[in-house]
Order: C-alpha cells, then sequence, then structure tokens
C-alpha cells in the first residue's frame, strides 16, 4: 500500500497543474508581506482608530503573527481552488488520459487504487497547508518579529505572545481538516466523469452555493444551515477566540470527518461498481 | 444642563457649606505640586466589554501638569481618562467648586468637593473629588464628560519620600460608542455569527474597569520633555 501511494504522490507531483498552488502561495504571500511591510500600521491604525481615541498604546502589533493570521484568513477562501485543481483531475484524469484500463488489469484491488490515490491527494493538500503555514507565518515571524497578536472578532482580542503559537498550530490543523473535505468532494466527482474540468467547475459551484447559503441570516434557512460543510470550514477562527469553545470545535471536527469519511466510502462503492469502457 | 447642576448643588450646599472648597483644592494641588515628575513600573489589569488581553507590564513616565507616557516592551494600553490624575489640569483653569460635606468610606472621612469648570475646553461637565483631608490627596474621583462619557477612579496611596503617590488605582468608565472592525471578509461566516453582530447593540458602549498597581517609583529625577513626544504626536494624529 504504501508503494502505491508514493507511486501516486509521484504521479501527482510530475503532473505542472500540482506546483499551480505552491506557485500561487509562493507569489501571492511575499506580495501581502511587502504591502503590509508599508501599509500594515494603517491598517492597525484604522482597525484601533475608535479605541485610541480613550486609549494611549505602547507596542508593536504589526508582527509576524498578525501577519500571519491575515494572510491566512485572506487566503483560506481561495485555497479550495487550488486544491481542487489537483482533486478534480486526480481519478478523471486517468479517464482523459486512457490510463484506467492499464491501471485496473494490474493484480491491484480497486479498494487500494482508490485508497492510495485518496491518501495521496490528503498529501497534498496538507502539503500545500504546510506551505502556507511556512510562507504566511514561519517567514512573517522571521521577518517581522514576534509579539502580541490582534484579532479583531465580534470583540478585540489580544494574546500574549507566548499564547499564539499553538493556536495557529491548532488552527492550521483544522484548516488541514477543511481543506480535506473539499478534496474528498473533488475526488468524488472526479470519479463520476472523464474530464476534470466537471469536478472542479462543480466542486466550486457547490462550496460557493453551500457558502451563500451558510451566510445568509434568514430563519428558512437556519434548519439547513448546521447540514451544510461550509457552515464549519471557517471554523479555525475559533481558536482565536478566547476561551476557546472546545465542544462547539469538536463538534465542527467530527462534522468534517464524517463528510471526509462519507465522500471516501461513496467515491470508493462507485469505483468498485463503476463500468470502466474507456 | 449646567444651570440644573449649579442650582441642585447650590439647594444641597446651603447646609452643609461650612468648608471652604477651594482652600480645601488649593491644599491639594500644592501637594500634587511638589510632584514634578515620576516614572514607575506598572501591571495594568483591563476588563472590558469590548477588548480581552492579558495583564500587561509597562512604565509609566509622568511630568507636570499633565504629560503622560505609555512605555512596554510588550503591548500595553491606558484609558486616556483618569488613570494618572492631576488635579493641576482640572484646577488650572477657572471652576466653580462646592462642598457637599463629608463621606465615609470603608471608616475613613472624606471630604466632597464638586467642581465645575468654566471654560468648556476642558470637556468636563462635572466632577466629585473625595479628598483625605489627612493627606490632601483625592482617593476618589468621578467625572462627567462632555464627548467621552464618564468615569470614576478610586486611589490607593502609598508614601514614597514623604510624597503620596498612586499605588493601586482602580478605574470604571463608560464611554461613547465603539465600533470594531469585522475581521476581513470572510467567504465561510456562519449565519449565526452575523445575528451575534446584529444584536450587540448594548456592547456598542464601552464600558468597564482597569486595575493598575504601582511599583518602583523614581520621583523628581529630572525627566526629559523628549520622552513625551512621541505620545504628543500620537495625541494629535
Amino acid at each position: 500500500m504504501i508503494n502505491l501511494i508514493g507511486f501516486e504522490l509521484s504521479k501527482l507531483f510530475r503532473k505542472w497543474r500540482t506546483y499551480i498552488g505552491f506557485l500561487a502561495i509562493g507569489v501571492l504571500v511575499p506580495i501581502v508581506q511587502i504591502v503590509l511591510h508599508y501599509e500594515g500600521d494603517r491598517f492597525v491604525n484604522m482597525a484601533l482608530r475608535s479605541v485610541q481615541q480613550s486609549f494611549m498604546f505602547d507596542g508593536n502589533l504589526l508582527n509576524g503573527y498578525l501577519i500571519g493570521y491575515l494572510i491566512l484568513q485572506a487566503l483560506i477562501i481561495h485555497i479550495p481552488f487550488l486544491i481542487v485543481l489537483v482533486g478534480g483531475d486526480i481519478l478523471a484524469g486517468e479517464a482523459t488520459s486512457g490510463t484506467y484500463r492499464m491501471l485496473l488489469i494490474r493484480p491491484v484491488s480497486r479498494f487500494k487504487i482508490i485508497t492510495s490515490k485518496f491518501i495521496a491527494g490528503i498529501i497534498y493538500t496538507n502539503a500545500l497547508l504546510a506551505f502556507l503555514a511556512f510562507m504566511s507565518l514561519i517567514m512573517s515571524l522571521i521577518i517581522f518579529g514576534s509579539g502580541e497578536l490582534i484579532v479583531f472578532e465580534n470583540i478585540l482580542y489580544i494574546f500574549a505572545t507566548d499564547d499564539v503559537f499553538w493556536r495557529f498550530g491548532m488552527a492550521y490543523g483544522y484548516a488541514a481538516l477543511s481543506m480535506s473535505t473539499v478534496f474528498a468532494l473533488s475526488f468524488l466527482f472526479s470519479s463520476l466523469v472523464e474530464n476534470a474540468i466537471g469536478p472542479i467547475v462543480a466542486t466550486m459551484a457547490i462550496i460557493i452555493i453551500f457558502a451563500i447559503l451558510s451566510a445568509l441570516n434568514f430563519d428558512a434557512l437556519k434548519v439547513i444551515r448546521p447540514y451544510l460543510f461550509t457552515n464549519y470550514i471557517a471554523d479555525w477562527r475559533l481558536f482565536f477566540r478566547d476561551p476557546v469553545e472546545i465542544k462547539e470545535v469538536i463538534n465542527s471536527g467530527v462534522v468534517l470527518v464524517g463528510h471526509i469519511v462519507g465522500l471516501y466510502a461513496i467515491t470508493l462503492y462507485l469505483f468498485i461498481k463503476k463500468d470502466i469502457l474507456s | 444642563m449646567k444651570k440644573i447642576i449649579i442650582f441642585l448643588l447650590l439647594t444641597a450646599v446651603i447646609y452643609s457649606q461650612d468648608k471652604d472648597p477651594y482652600e480645601m483644592l488649593d491644599r491639594v494641588k500644592a501637594k500634587y505640586d511638589q510632584i514634578e515628575d515620576y516614572e514607575v513600573d506598572v501591571t495594568i489589569s483591563i476588563d472590558v466589554n469590548f477588548l480581552k488581553m492579558p495583564d500587561s507590564k509597562a512604565k509609566i513616565f509622568f511630568k507636570k501638569p499633565d504629560k503622560v507616557r505609555l512605555k512596554s516592551e510588550g503591548f500595553a494600553m491606558l484609558p486616556r481618562n483618569g488613570v494618572n490624575f492631576s488635579p493641576a489640569a482640572l484646577l488650572n483653569g477657572e471652576y466653580d467648586a462646592l462642598y457637599t460635606g463629608s463621606e465615609d468610606i470603608e471608616g475613613k472621612q472624606y471630604e466632597v468637593v464638586k467642581v465645575i469648570p468654566k471654560n468648556d475646553s476642558s470637556g468636563v461637565i462635572l466632577t466629585t473629588l473625595k479628598i483625605d483631608p489627612e493627606n490632601d490627596v483625592v482617593s476618589f474621583v468621578e467625572s462627567t464628560t462632555k464627548n467621552t462619557g464618564s468615569f470614576e477612579v478610586a486611589v490607593k496611596y502609598t508614601e514614597i519620600d514623604s510624597y503620596h503617590l498612586p499605588q493601586e488605582v482602580v478605574l470604571s468608565f463608560n464611554m461613547g460608542d465603539i465600533h470594531i472592525p469585522k475581521a476581513a471578509a470572510a467567504q465561510f461566516d456562519r449565519g449565526d455569527d452575523n445575528e451575534e453582530e446584529s444584536g450587540k447593540d448594548d456592547k456598542d458602549k464601552m464600558k468597564g474597569t482597569v486595575r493598575i498597581f504601582y511599583k518602583n517609583y523614581k520621583v523628581n529625577i529630572g525627566l526629559s520633555d523628549d520622552i513625551f513626544v512621541e505620545e504628543e504626536k500620537e495625541m494629535k494624529k
């Protein structure tokens, strides 16, 4: 099985589209860092303007943690597109290039093929997030230094320097779970068609529609809201509240894990039953 | 508004105006005037409705009459009003003062004086001072301002080189509106987050308590004005 996963990973990383996500993050994050280097003070001042009239401050809030947080917040909503670029192609790509039959006549079960491809995709998803964490957090800490983190939620939170890193660790861990759910959805769609465009568009369409339904504040939508996985995707932000609502985090995490397992199981079932004609 | 306050106070004062409030305030002012400047280490504990932050350590620099600079290795914040209460800022201009009697607080008698500045530029409508007559220091302040709400200050003093300086200050305030900027656009916002935002009218008022503990005073050390330049720049922004 490990050989199979290695084989799938080598196939994955031989495709140029796998590097689009890394390239996008590698270009975008330094641009944001440069902009914040020059404009960051204005951002912090603007955010604190109403408090500044009544309070005096001292200290550096424009530090690596704040920049890491802002980048995570801004980019995490676009990361799904980079994930589905690969997830949508992982099975449909085999159909497009006509290698399904060649793959399936080998003495390896369909279960192992699907599982190894799924695990390879999850590894890609996590590698992309690890790269985002390195670029946005570690590089920002190296460039801007550490300090207290200011977070604007329903109230202002200022976290002590030694109370921040673990929050980022947990937030990225949770974000990995969220993005794995996105990957699992694109993986399912990828198993249904023979061209990668369809799964990419379908996954993004579902994410956008669910996200809008999650955000709309109408009574009629309250009933369906808990069943939309997009409702739980941004709950990494719960780690930047005090106290962290552990019960809510666990609940959201369970929903996402349930989606990942469920989507994988459906894909597995459909693929095992699938009649390969191309 | 001011006329009504003065009328009400005058009626109350007819029965109690047996001590001269101006003389009392002059004694207080003379006491505070002994302190040219100081620097002190502080621990700040903030408990307010719009902000959550850990206790912070900082240095406060003070120079007569009302220059204050906060300096911290990490991040620290202090309310501009009330923390380093110096009567100079309040009593340097023209004002009406009314003695309204004495009050027993935790077994100690305090003289209560109400001060109404004549000059609108101070922004203060009415200040009530509770003066410790033994040491001629202000132990309690209740102040209502025109634009920044009201605040109350309770000060416990310590004696250092015959100077009475704050050892612990508890500041309670209820200030004006506050707008907390929402996090950058979040595509995956929950609907219930929006409900939370829309239903927080009362939270939009800044209110809470700030406790400051002072130690390691260095008094009358000839602090340079340069120390306060940065803070003045901030104020002008």
